[in-house]
């Protein structure tokens, strides 16, 4: 441990050592902030957003329930929306006069929302549910129906059920595209004497087609959680169990029909201002379009996502926080090559040091390092407006953390497996920018992947650094939480990358020495 | 306790073997076949020119290279299977300067020192002892990158010796460096010699090899072509010890007496130079036969005034060798 942590101050050491790296390495990010900074925050640092003016067209007659769902109602929607400092809202009445008044130029885009869509948002926030007790055995112990009647009291209002017998029960799953439920909840055969001789007993679960994983996960849990605790307190020593399966979807069942609002613009308005608009009203709209119950339950969140300024560098910032970090690649490799050629490791190979030990000082000196590139940049950032819109203060410092601790490992793993690319630190120092400029230009650091045609989008969604800049877009753009399952799956997916190109990079890296 | 940990029973006081060593760079034969045995507390010259395998034998013996067969042993450890324990016994100074251009002189065997696990006090009583061997007291806080050439050398060495090894791997030690630093480091490898390390040098010096080595092997193309003391090597091998000598009497008794003279086993060759009025004889051993030599002349009437010498060398057993020039 000693060694290593001697290893890694030595790492450090020959960075503070060397004038022209060490200035360098906070040069490039300062010049580059601060240009970012110049150009996309205003040289003003006290008011660095372009206000909007937008027009809205609410072409919907149906009304989402005020009292239970404040969230669907379009006026609510206005008003959160309007007070987002650059966005100013116009009403219009029909999309004709929306599009006359951006034509004269006193909006920039208009947005309209179709009839029926506080309805359908409402619908869409209830889970709808088909009883059907299938099951014709009997207990003195236990009753299905007042399982069934304290599972309607206990979910209400999230959900709603309707209680079908055995024949009944049938002839709706025959039928299923006929109903508006979202699943249908199976009491099997036997349940009730599973229950009594004390057996493990389950029940079944089929859900319409087009429903999400997650939205599933959180109806089966929490029909597994209320039937354990109602069974249990009635003293059953079942256990009772749901699987959750891809197959169980109800055979031909159709998706649910989705409603779209419309954001209109002219074709002269700026594709980056069109980004941000657009970005804009997803993040305001996401957060109640999207019907899972899980965030149902948690409108206050939503408010203060939308209340936040959303200036140019604010929606860029994510993916400019990458660039910094990015550079150390360089360094990195420079190093790599540098000791390779100079003989250090042949040195370094005559004493008792591991190759592990080389390997993670290497890794843990630039995680440092990169920690100190963000850190400018977020400074630089900082001054010029950058305001970020993180779900907590410490859900976001936690995950930014966690994911610069694994796009480090990436890029370090790019290091190990380029080090035998380039060889020495001259080749490697310039060469290493064929690959830095294309990832970061190609995953959305310099320029939203929002402008990019749909090839280089589908390209884009391979790249291992754009699993970062998703990450971080969702942690300090979107303001969801690092638990978000969009968040985890990019940081899984990094992680394995990372994984992959470590495992190729030692191996390389090793005979590199050599 | 430690050095007794790293000491493996070895019966024949035998430091290092090696038997059949190969090592292939693909059709490249860096090293082939070589078998050589090293006793504890010698000084073992590893003669050859650029390119002979030299470096690639220490590479194998000081665990950075894998062989591609036969076997190398550090105090009976296998150089391959028991690279952990021989790194412990081992110091090497390799031919190029490798430390850290950025760190002190000090920083550098600190540095290097904890990479052998040296305890922190001993350390530094070590490094500034070594500092002060070479003398570098005075560049102790110096950036190596401003060290002379020769001051660089003297790091490079001393940072071999940081751990206090019993063995040591000396590739070139004083290639291109100036006399007085040259002796300075010759100093210190008697100085180690004495006390009782065992020394791998190798060199492409004559003289070097000459004066450090208690013995030494010619390695060419990868194989070794001789094996014995320098003096062994030197009687044996080689065009032998030139005389040069003044000889005063009639011409026709001169030229008859060098006709005869080369009759004898031990002279290789003899010739009047007419030019410089000089006779030169070339004898194995020439020094120890000169007073038959000269009495050779002496009893066919001839005088002779005046004698030098210029003693056979290293360079010329080399050349008897392999025909080549060490440095073509």
């Amino acid at each position: 441990m000693s060694r290593l942590i001697v290893l890694i101050k030595k790492n450090l050491m020959r960075f503070i050592r060397n004038p022209k790296t060490l200035g360098f390495l906070i040069l490039i990010p300062v010049i580059y902030y601060l240009l970012l900074g110049l150009i996309f925050g205003g040289i003003d640092f006290s008011d660095t957003t372009t206000t909007y003016n937008i027009g809205w067209i609410d072409d919907d007659t149906t009304n989402a329930n005020y009292g239970i769902h404040p969230q669907f109602n379009l006026s609510y929607i206005y008003e959160v929306t309007d007070e987002i400092n650059g966005i100013n809202l116009v009403n219009y009445s029909s999309l004709e006069e929306a599009k006359q008044a951006a034509l004269e130029g006193t909006i920039t885009a208009y947005v309209y929302f179709p009839e029926g869509y506080e309805s359908y948002l409402e619908n869409r926030s209830f889970v709808n549910i088909a009883f059907w007790n299938n099951d014709t055995s009997t207990s003195t112990n236990f009753s299905i129906v007042d399982f069934y009647i304290s599972l309607v009291s206990t979910t209400s209002p999230i959900f709603k059920f309707t209680y079908y017998n055995k024949t009944e029960g049938n002839s709706i799953l025959l039928d299923f595209n006929n109903y508006n439920y979202d699943g249908m909840l199976i009491i099997n055969q036997n349940f009730l004497k599973g229950l009594d001789d004390s057996w493990d007993v389950n029940m079944t679960y089929l859900f319409r087609n087009g429903t999400s994983l997650s939205k599933n996960i959180y109806i089966v849990g929490t029909f597994l959680s209320l039937a354990n605790n109602y069974f249990h307190i009635l003293n059953t020593t079942s256990d009772i169990t749901i699987p959750v399966e891809y197959n169980y979807m109800i055979p031909n069942s159709t998706p649910f029909a989705t409603l779209s609002f419309e954001i209109y613009f002219l074709q002269t308005v700026s594709p980056a201002v069109q980004a941000t608009i657009e970005n804009i009203f997803v993040q305001v709209l996401s957060s109640i379009i999207n019907s899972n119950p899980l965030e149902i339950e948690l409108p206050h969140e939503k408010k203060s996502t939308v209340g936040q300024v959303v200036n140019n560098i604010t929606f860029s910032a994510p993916g400019y926080l990458l660039y910094g970090p990015m550079t150390i690649l360089s360094f990195a490799l420079v190093i790599l090559t540098g000791e390779k050629k100079d003989g250090i490791y042949k040195r370094l190979a005559s004493t008792e040091v591991t190759n592990w030990e080389i390997i993670i000082s290497s890794i843990a000196s630039n995680i440092i390092l990169i920690f100190m590139q963000f850190g400018i940049g977020a400074l630089i950032l900082g001054l010029f407006g950058w305001s970020p819109i993180m779900y907590s203060l410490l859900d976001g410092i936690f995950g930014i953390i966690l994911t610069m601790f694994l796009f480090s490992f990436l890029l370090l793993a790019l290091a190990l497996a380029l080090a035998p690319v380039f060889k020495d630190p001259d080749s490697a120092g310039g060469g290493v920018w064929i690959i830095i400029i294309p990832l970061a230009m190609v995953s959305g650091i310099f320029v939203p992947i929002e402008l990019f045609g749909e090839t280089m989008k589908a390209i884009a969604a391979w790249l291992p650094t754009r699993f970062a800049v998703v990450a971080l877009q969702n942690l300090l753009l979107n303001g969801l939480p690092l638990s978000h399952p969009d968040t985890l799956l990019n940081l899984g997916l990094l992680t394995l990358y990372s994984a992959i190109i470590l495992v190729i990079g030692i191996k390389a890296f090793n005979k590199f020495k050599r | 306790m430690e050095s007794a940990k790293h000491e493996k029973v070895n019966n024949n006081d035998v430091t290092i073997e090696v038997k059949d060593l190969k090592k292939y760079f693909e059709d490249v034969k860096a090293v082939d076949g070589i078998s050589f045995k090293i006793n504890k507390g010698e000084c073992f010259g590893f003669l050859g020119p650029n390119g002979a395998g030299k470096t690639t034998t220490i590479n194998i013996l000081s665990c950075y290279l894998k062989p591609t067969s036969g076997e190398g042993r550090v105090n009976n450890f296998d150089v391959v299977k028991e690279a952990t324990e021989v790194k412990k016994l081992i110091g090497i100074t390799p031919q190029e300067n490798i430390f850290y251009e950025e760190f002190t002189v000090y920083e550098n065997l600190m540095f290097f020192g904890k990479m052998y696990t040296v305890n922190s006090s001993i350390l530094k009583q070590r490094a500034n002892n070594l500092i002060n061997k070479v003398g570098l007291d005075e560049k102790r806080k110096t950036k190596a990158r401003k060290l002379s050439g020769g001051m660089k050398k003297r790091l490079n060495l001393i940072i071999g010796l940081v751990h206090d090894p019993s063995i040591l791997f000396l590739d070139e030690p004083t290639a291109g460096l100036d006399p007085q630093t040259r002796r300075l480091i010759w100093d210190y490898i008697f100085e180690l010699k004495k006390r009782d390390k065992t020394i791998f040098l190798t060199t492409h010096y004559m003289d070097e090899a000459d004066v450090l080595s208690d013995r030494l092997a010619i390695i060419d193309y990868g194989t070794i072509i001789a094996e014995g003391t320098p003096e062994h090597l030197k009687e044996t091998i080689g065009k032998g010890d030139m005389l040069f000598l003044k000889i005063e009497g009639t011409r026709e008794k001169l030229l008859k007496s060098i006709e005869e003279v080369k009759n004898n086993e031990y002279i290789l060759d003899a010739f009047y130079l007419e030019e410089e009025m000089e006779t030169r004889v070339s004898a194995m051993d020439g020094v120890g036969k000169i007073g038959k030599i000269i009495k050779h002349f002496t009893h066919n009437g001839l005088q002779v005034v005046d004698v030098g010498i210029k003693r056979n060398s290293l360079e010329n057993v080399f050349l008897a060798l392999t025909g080549r020039s060490l440095r073509e």
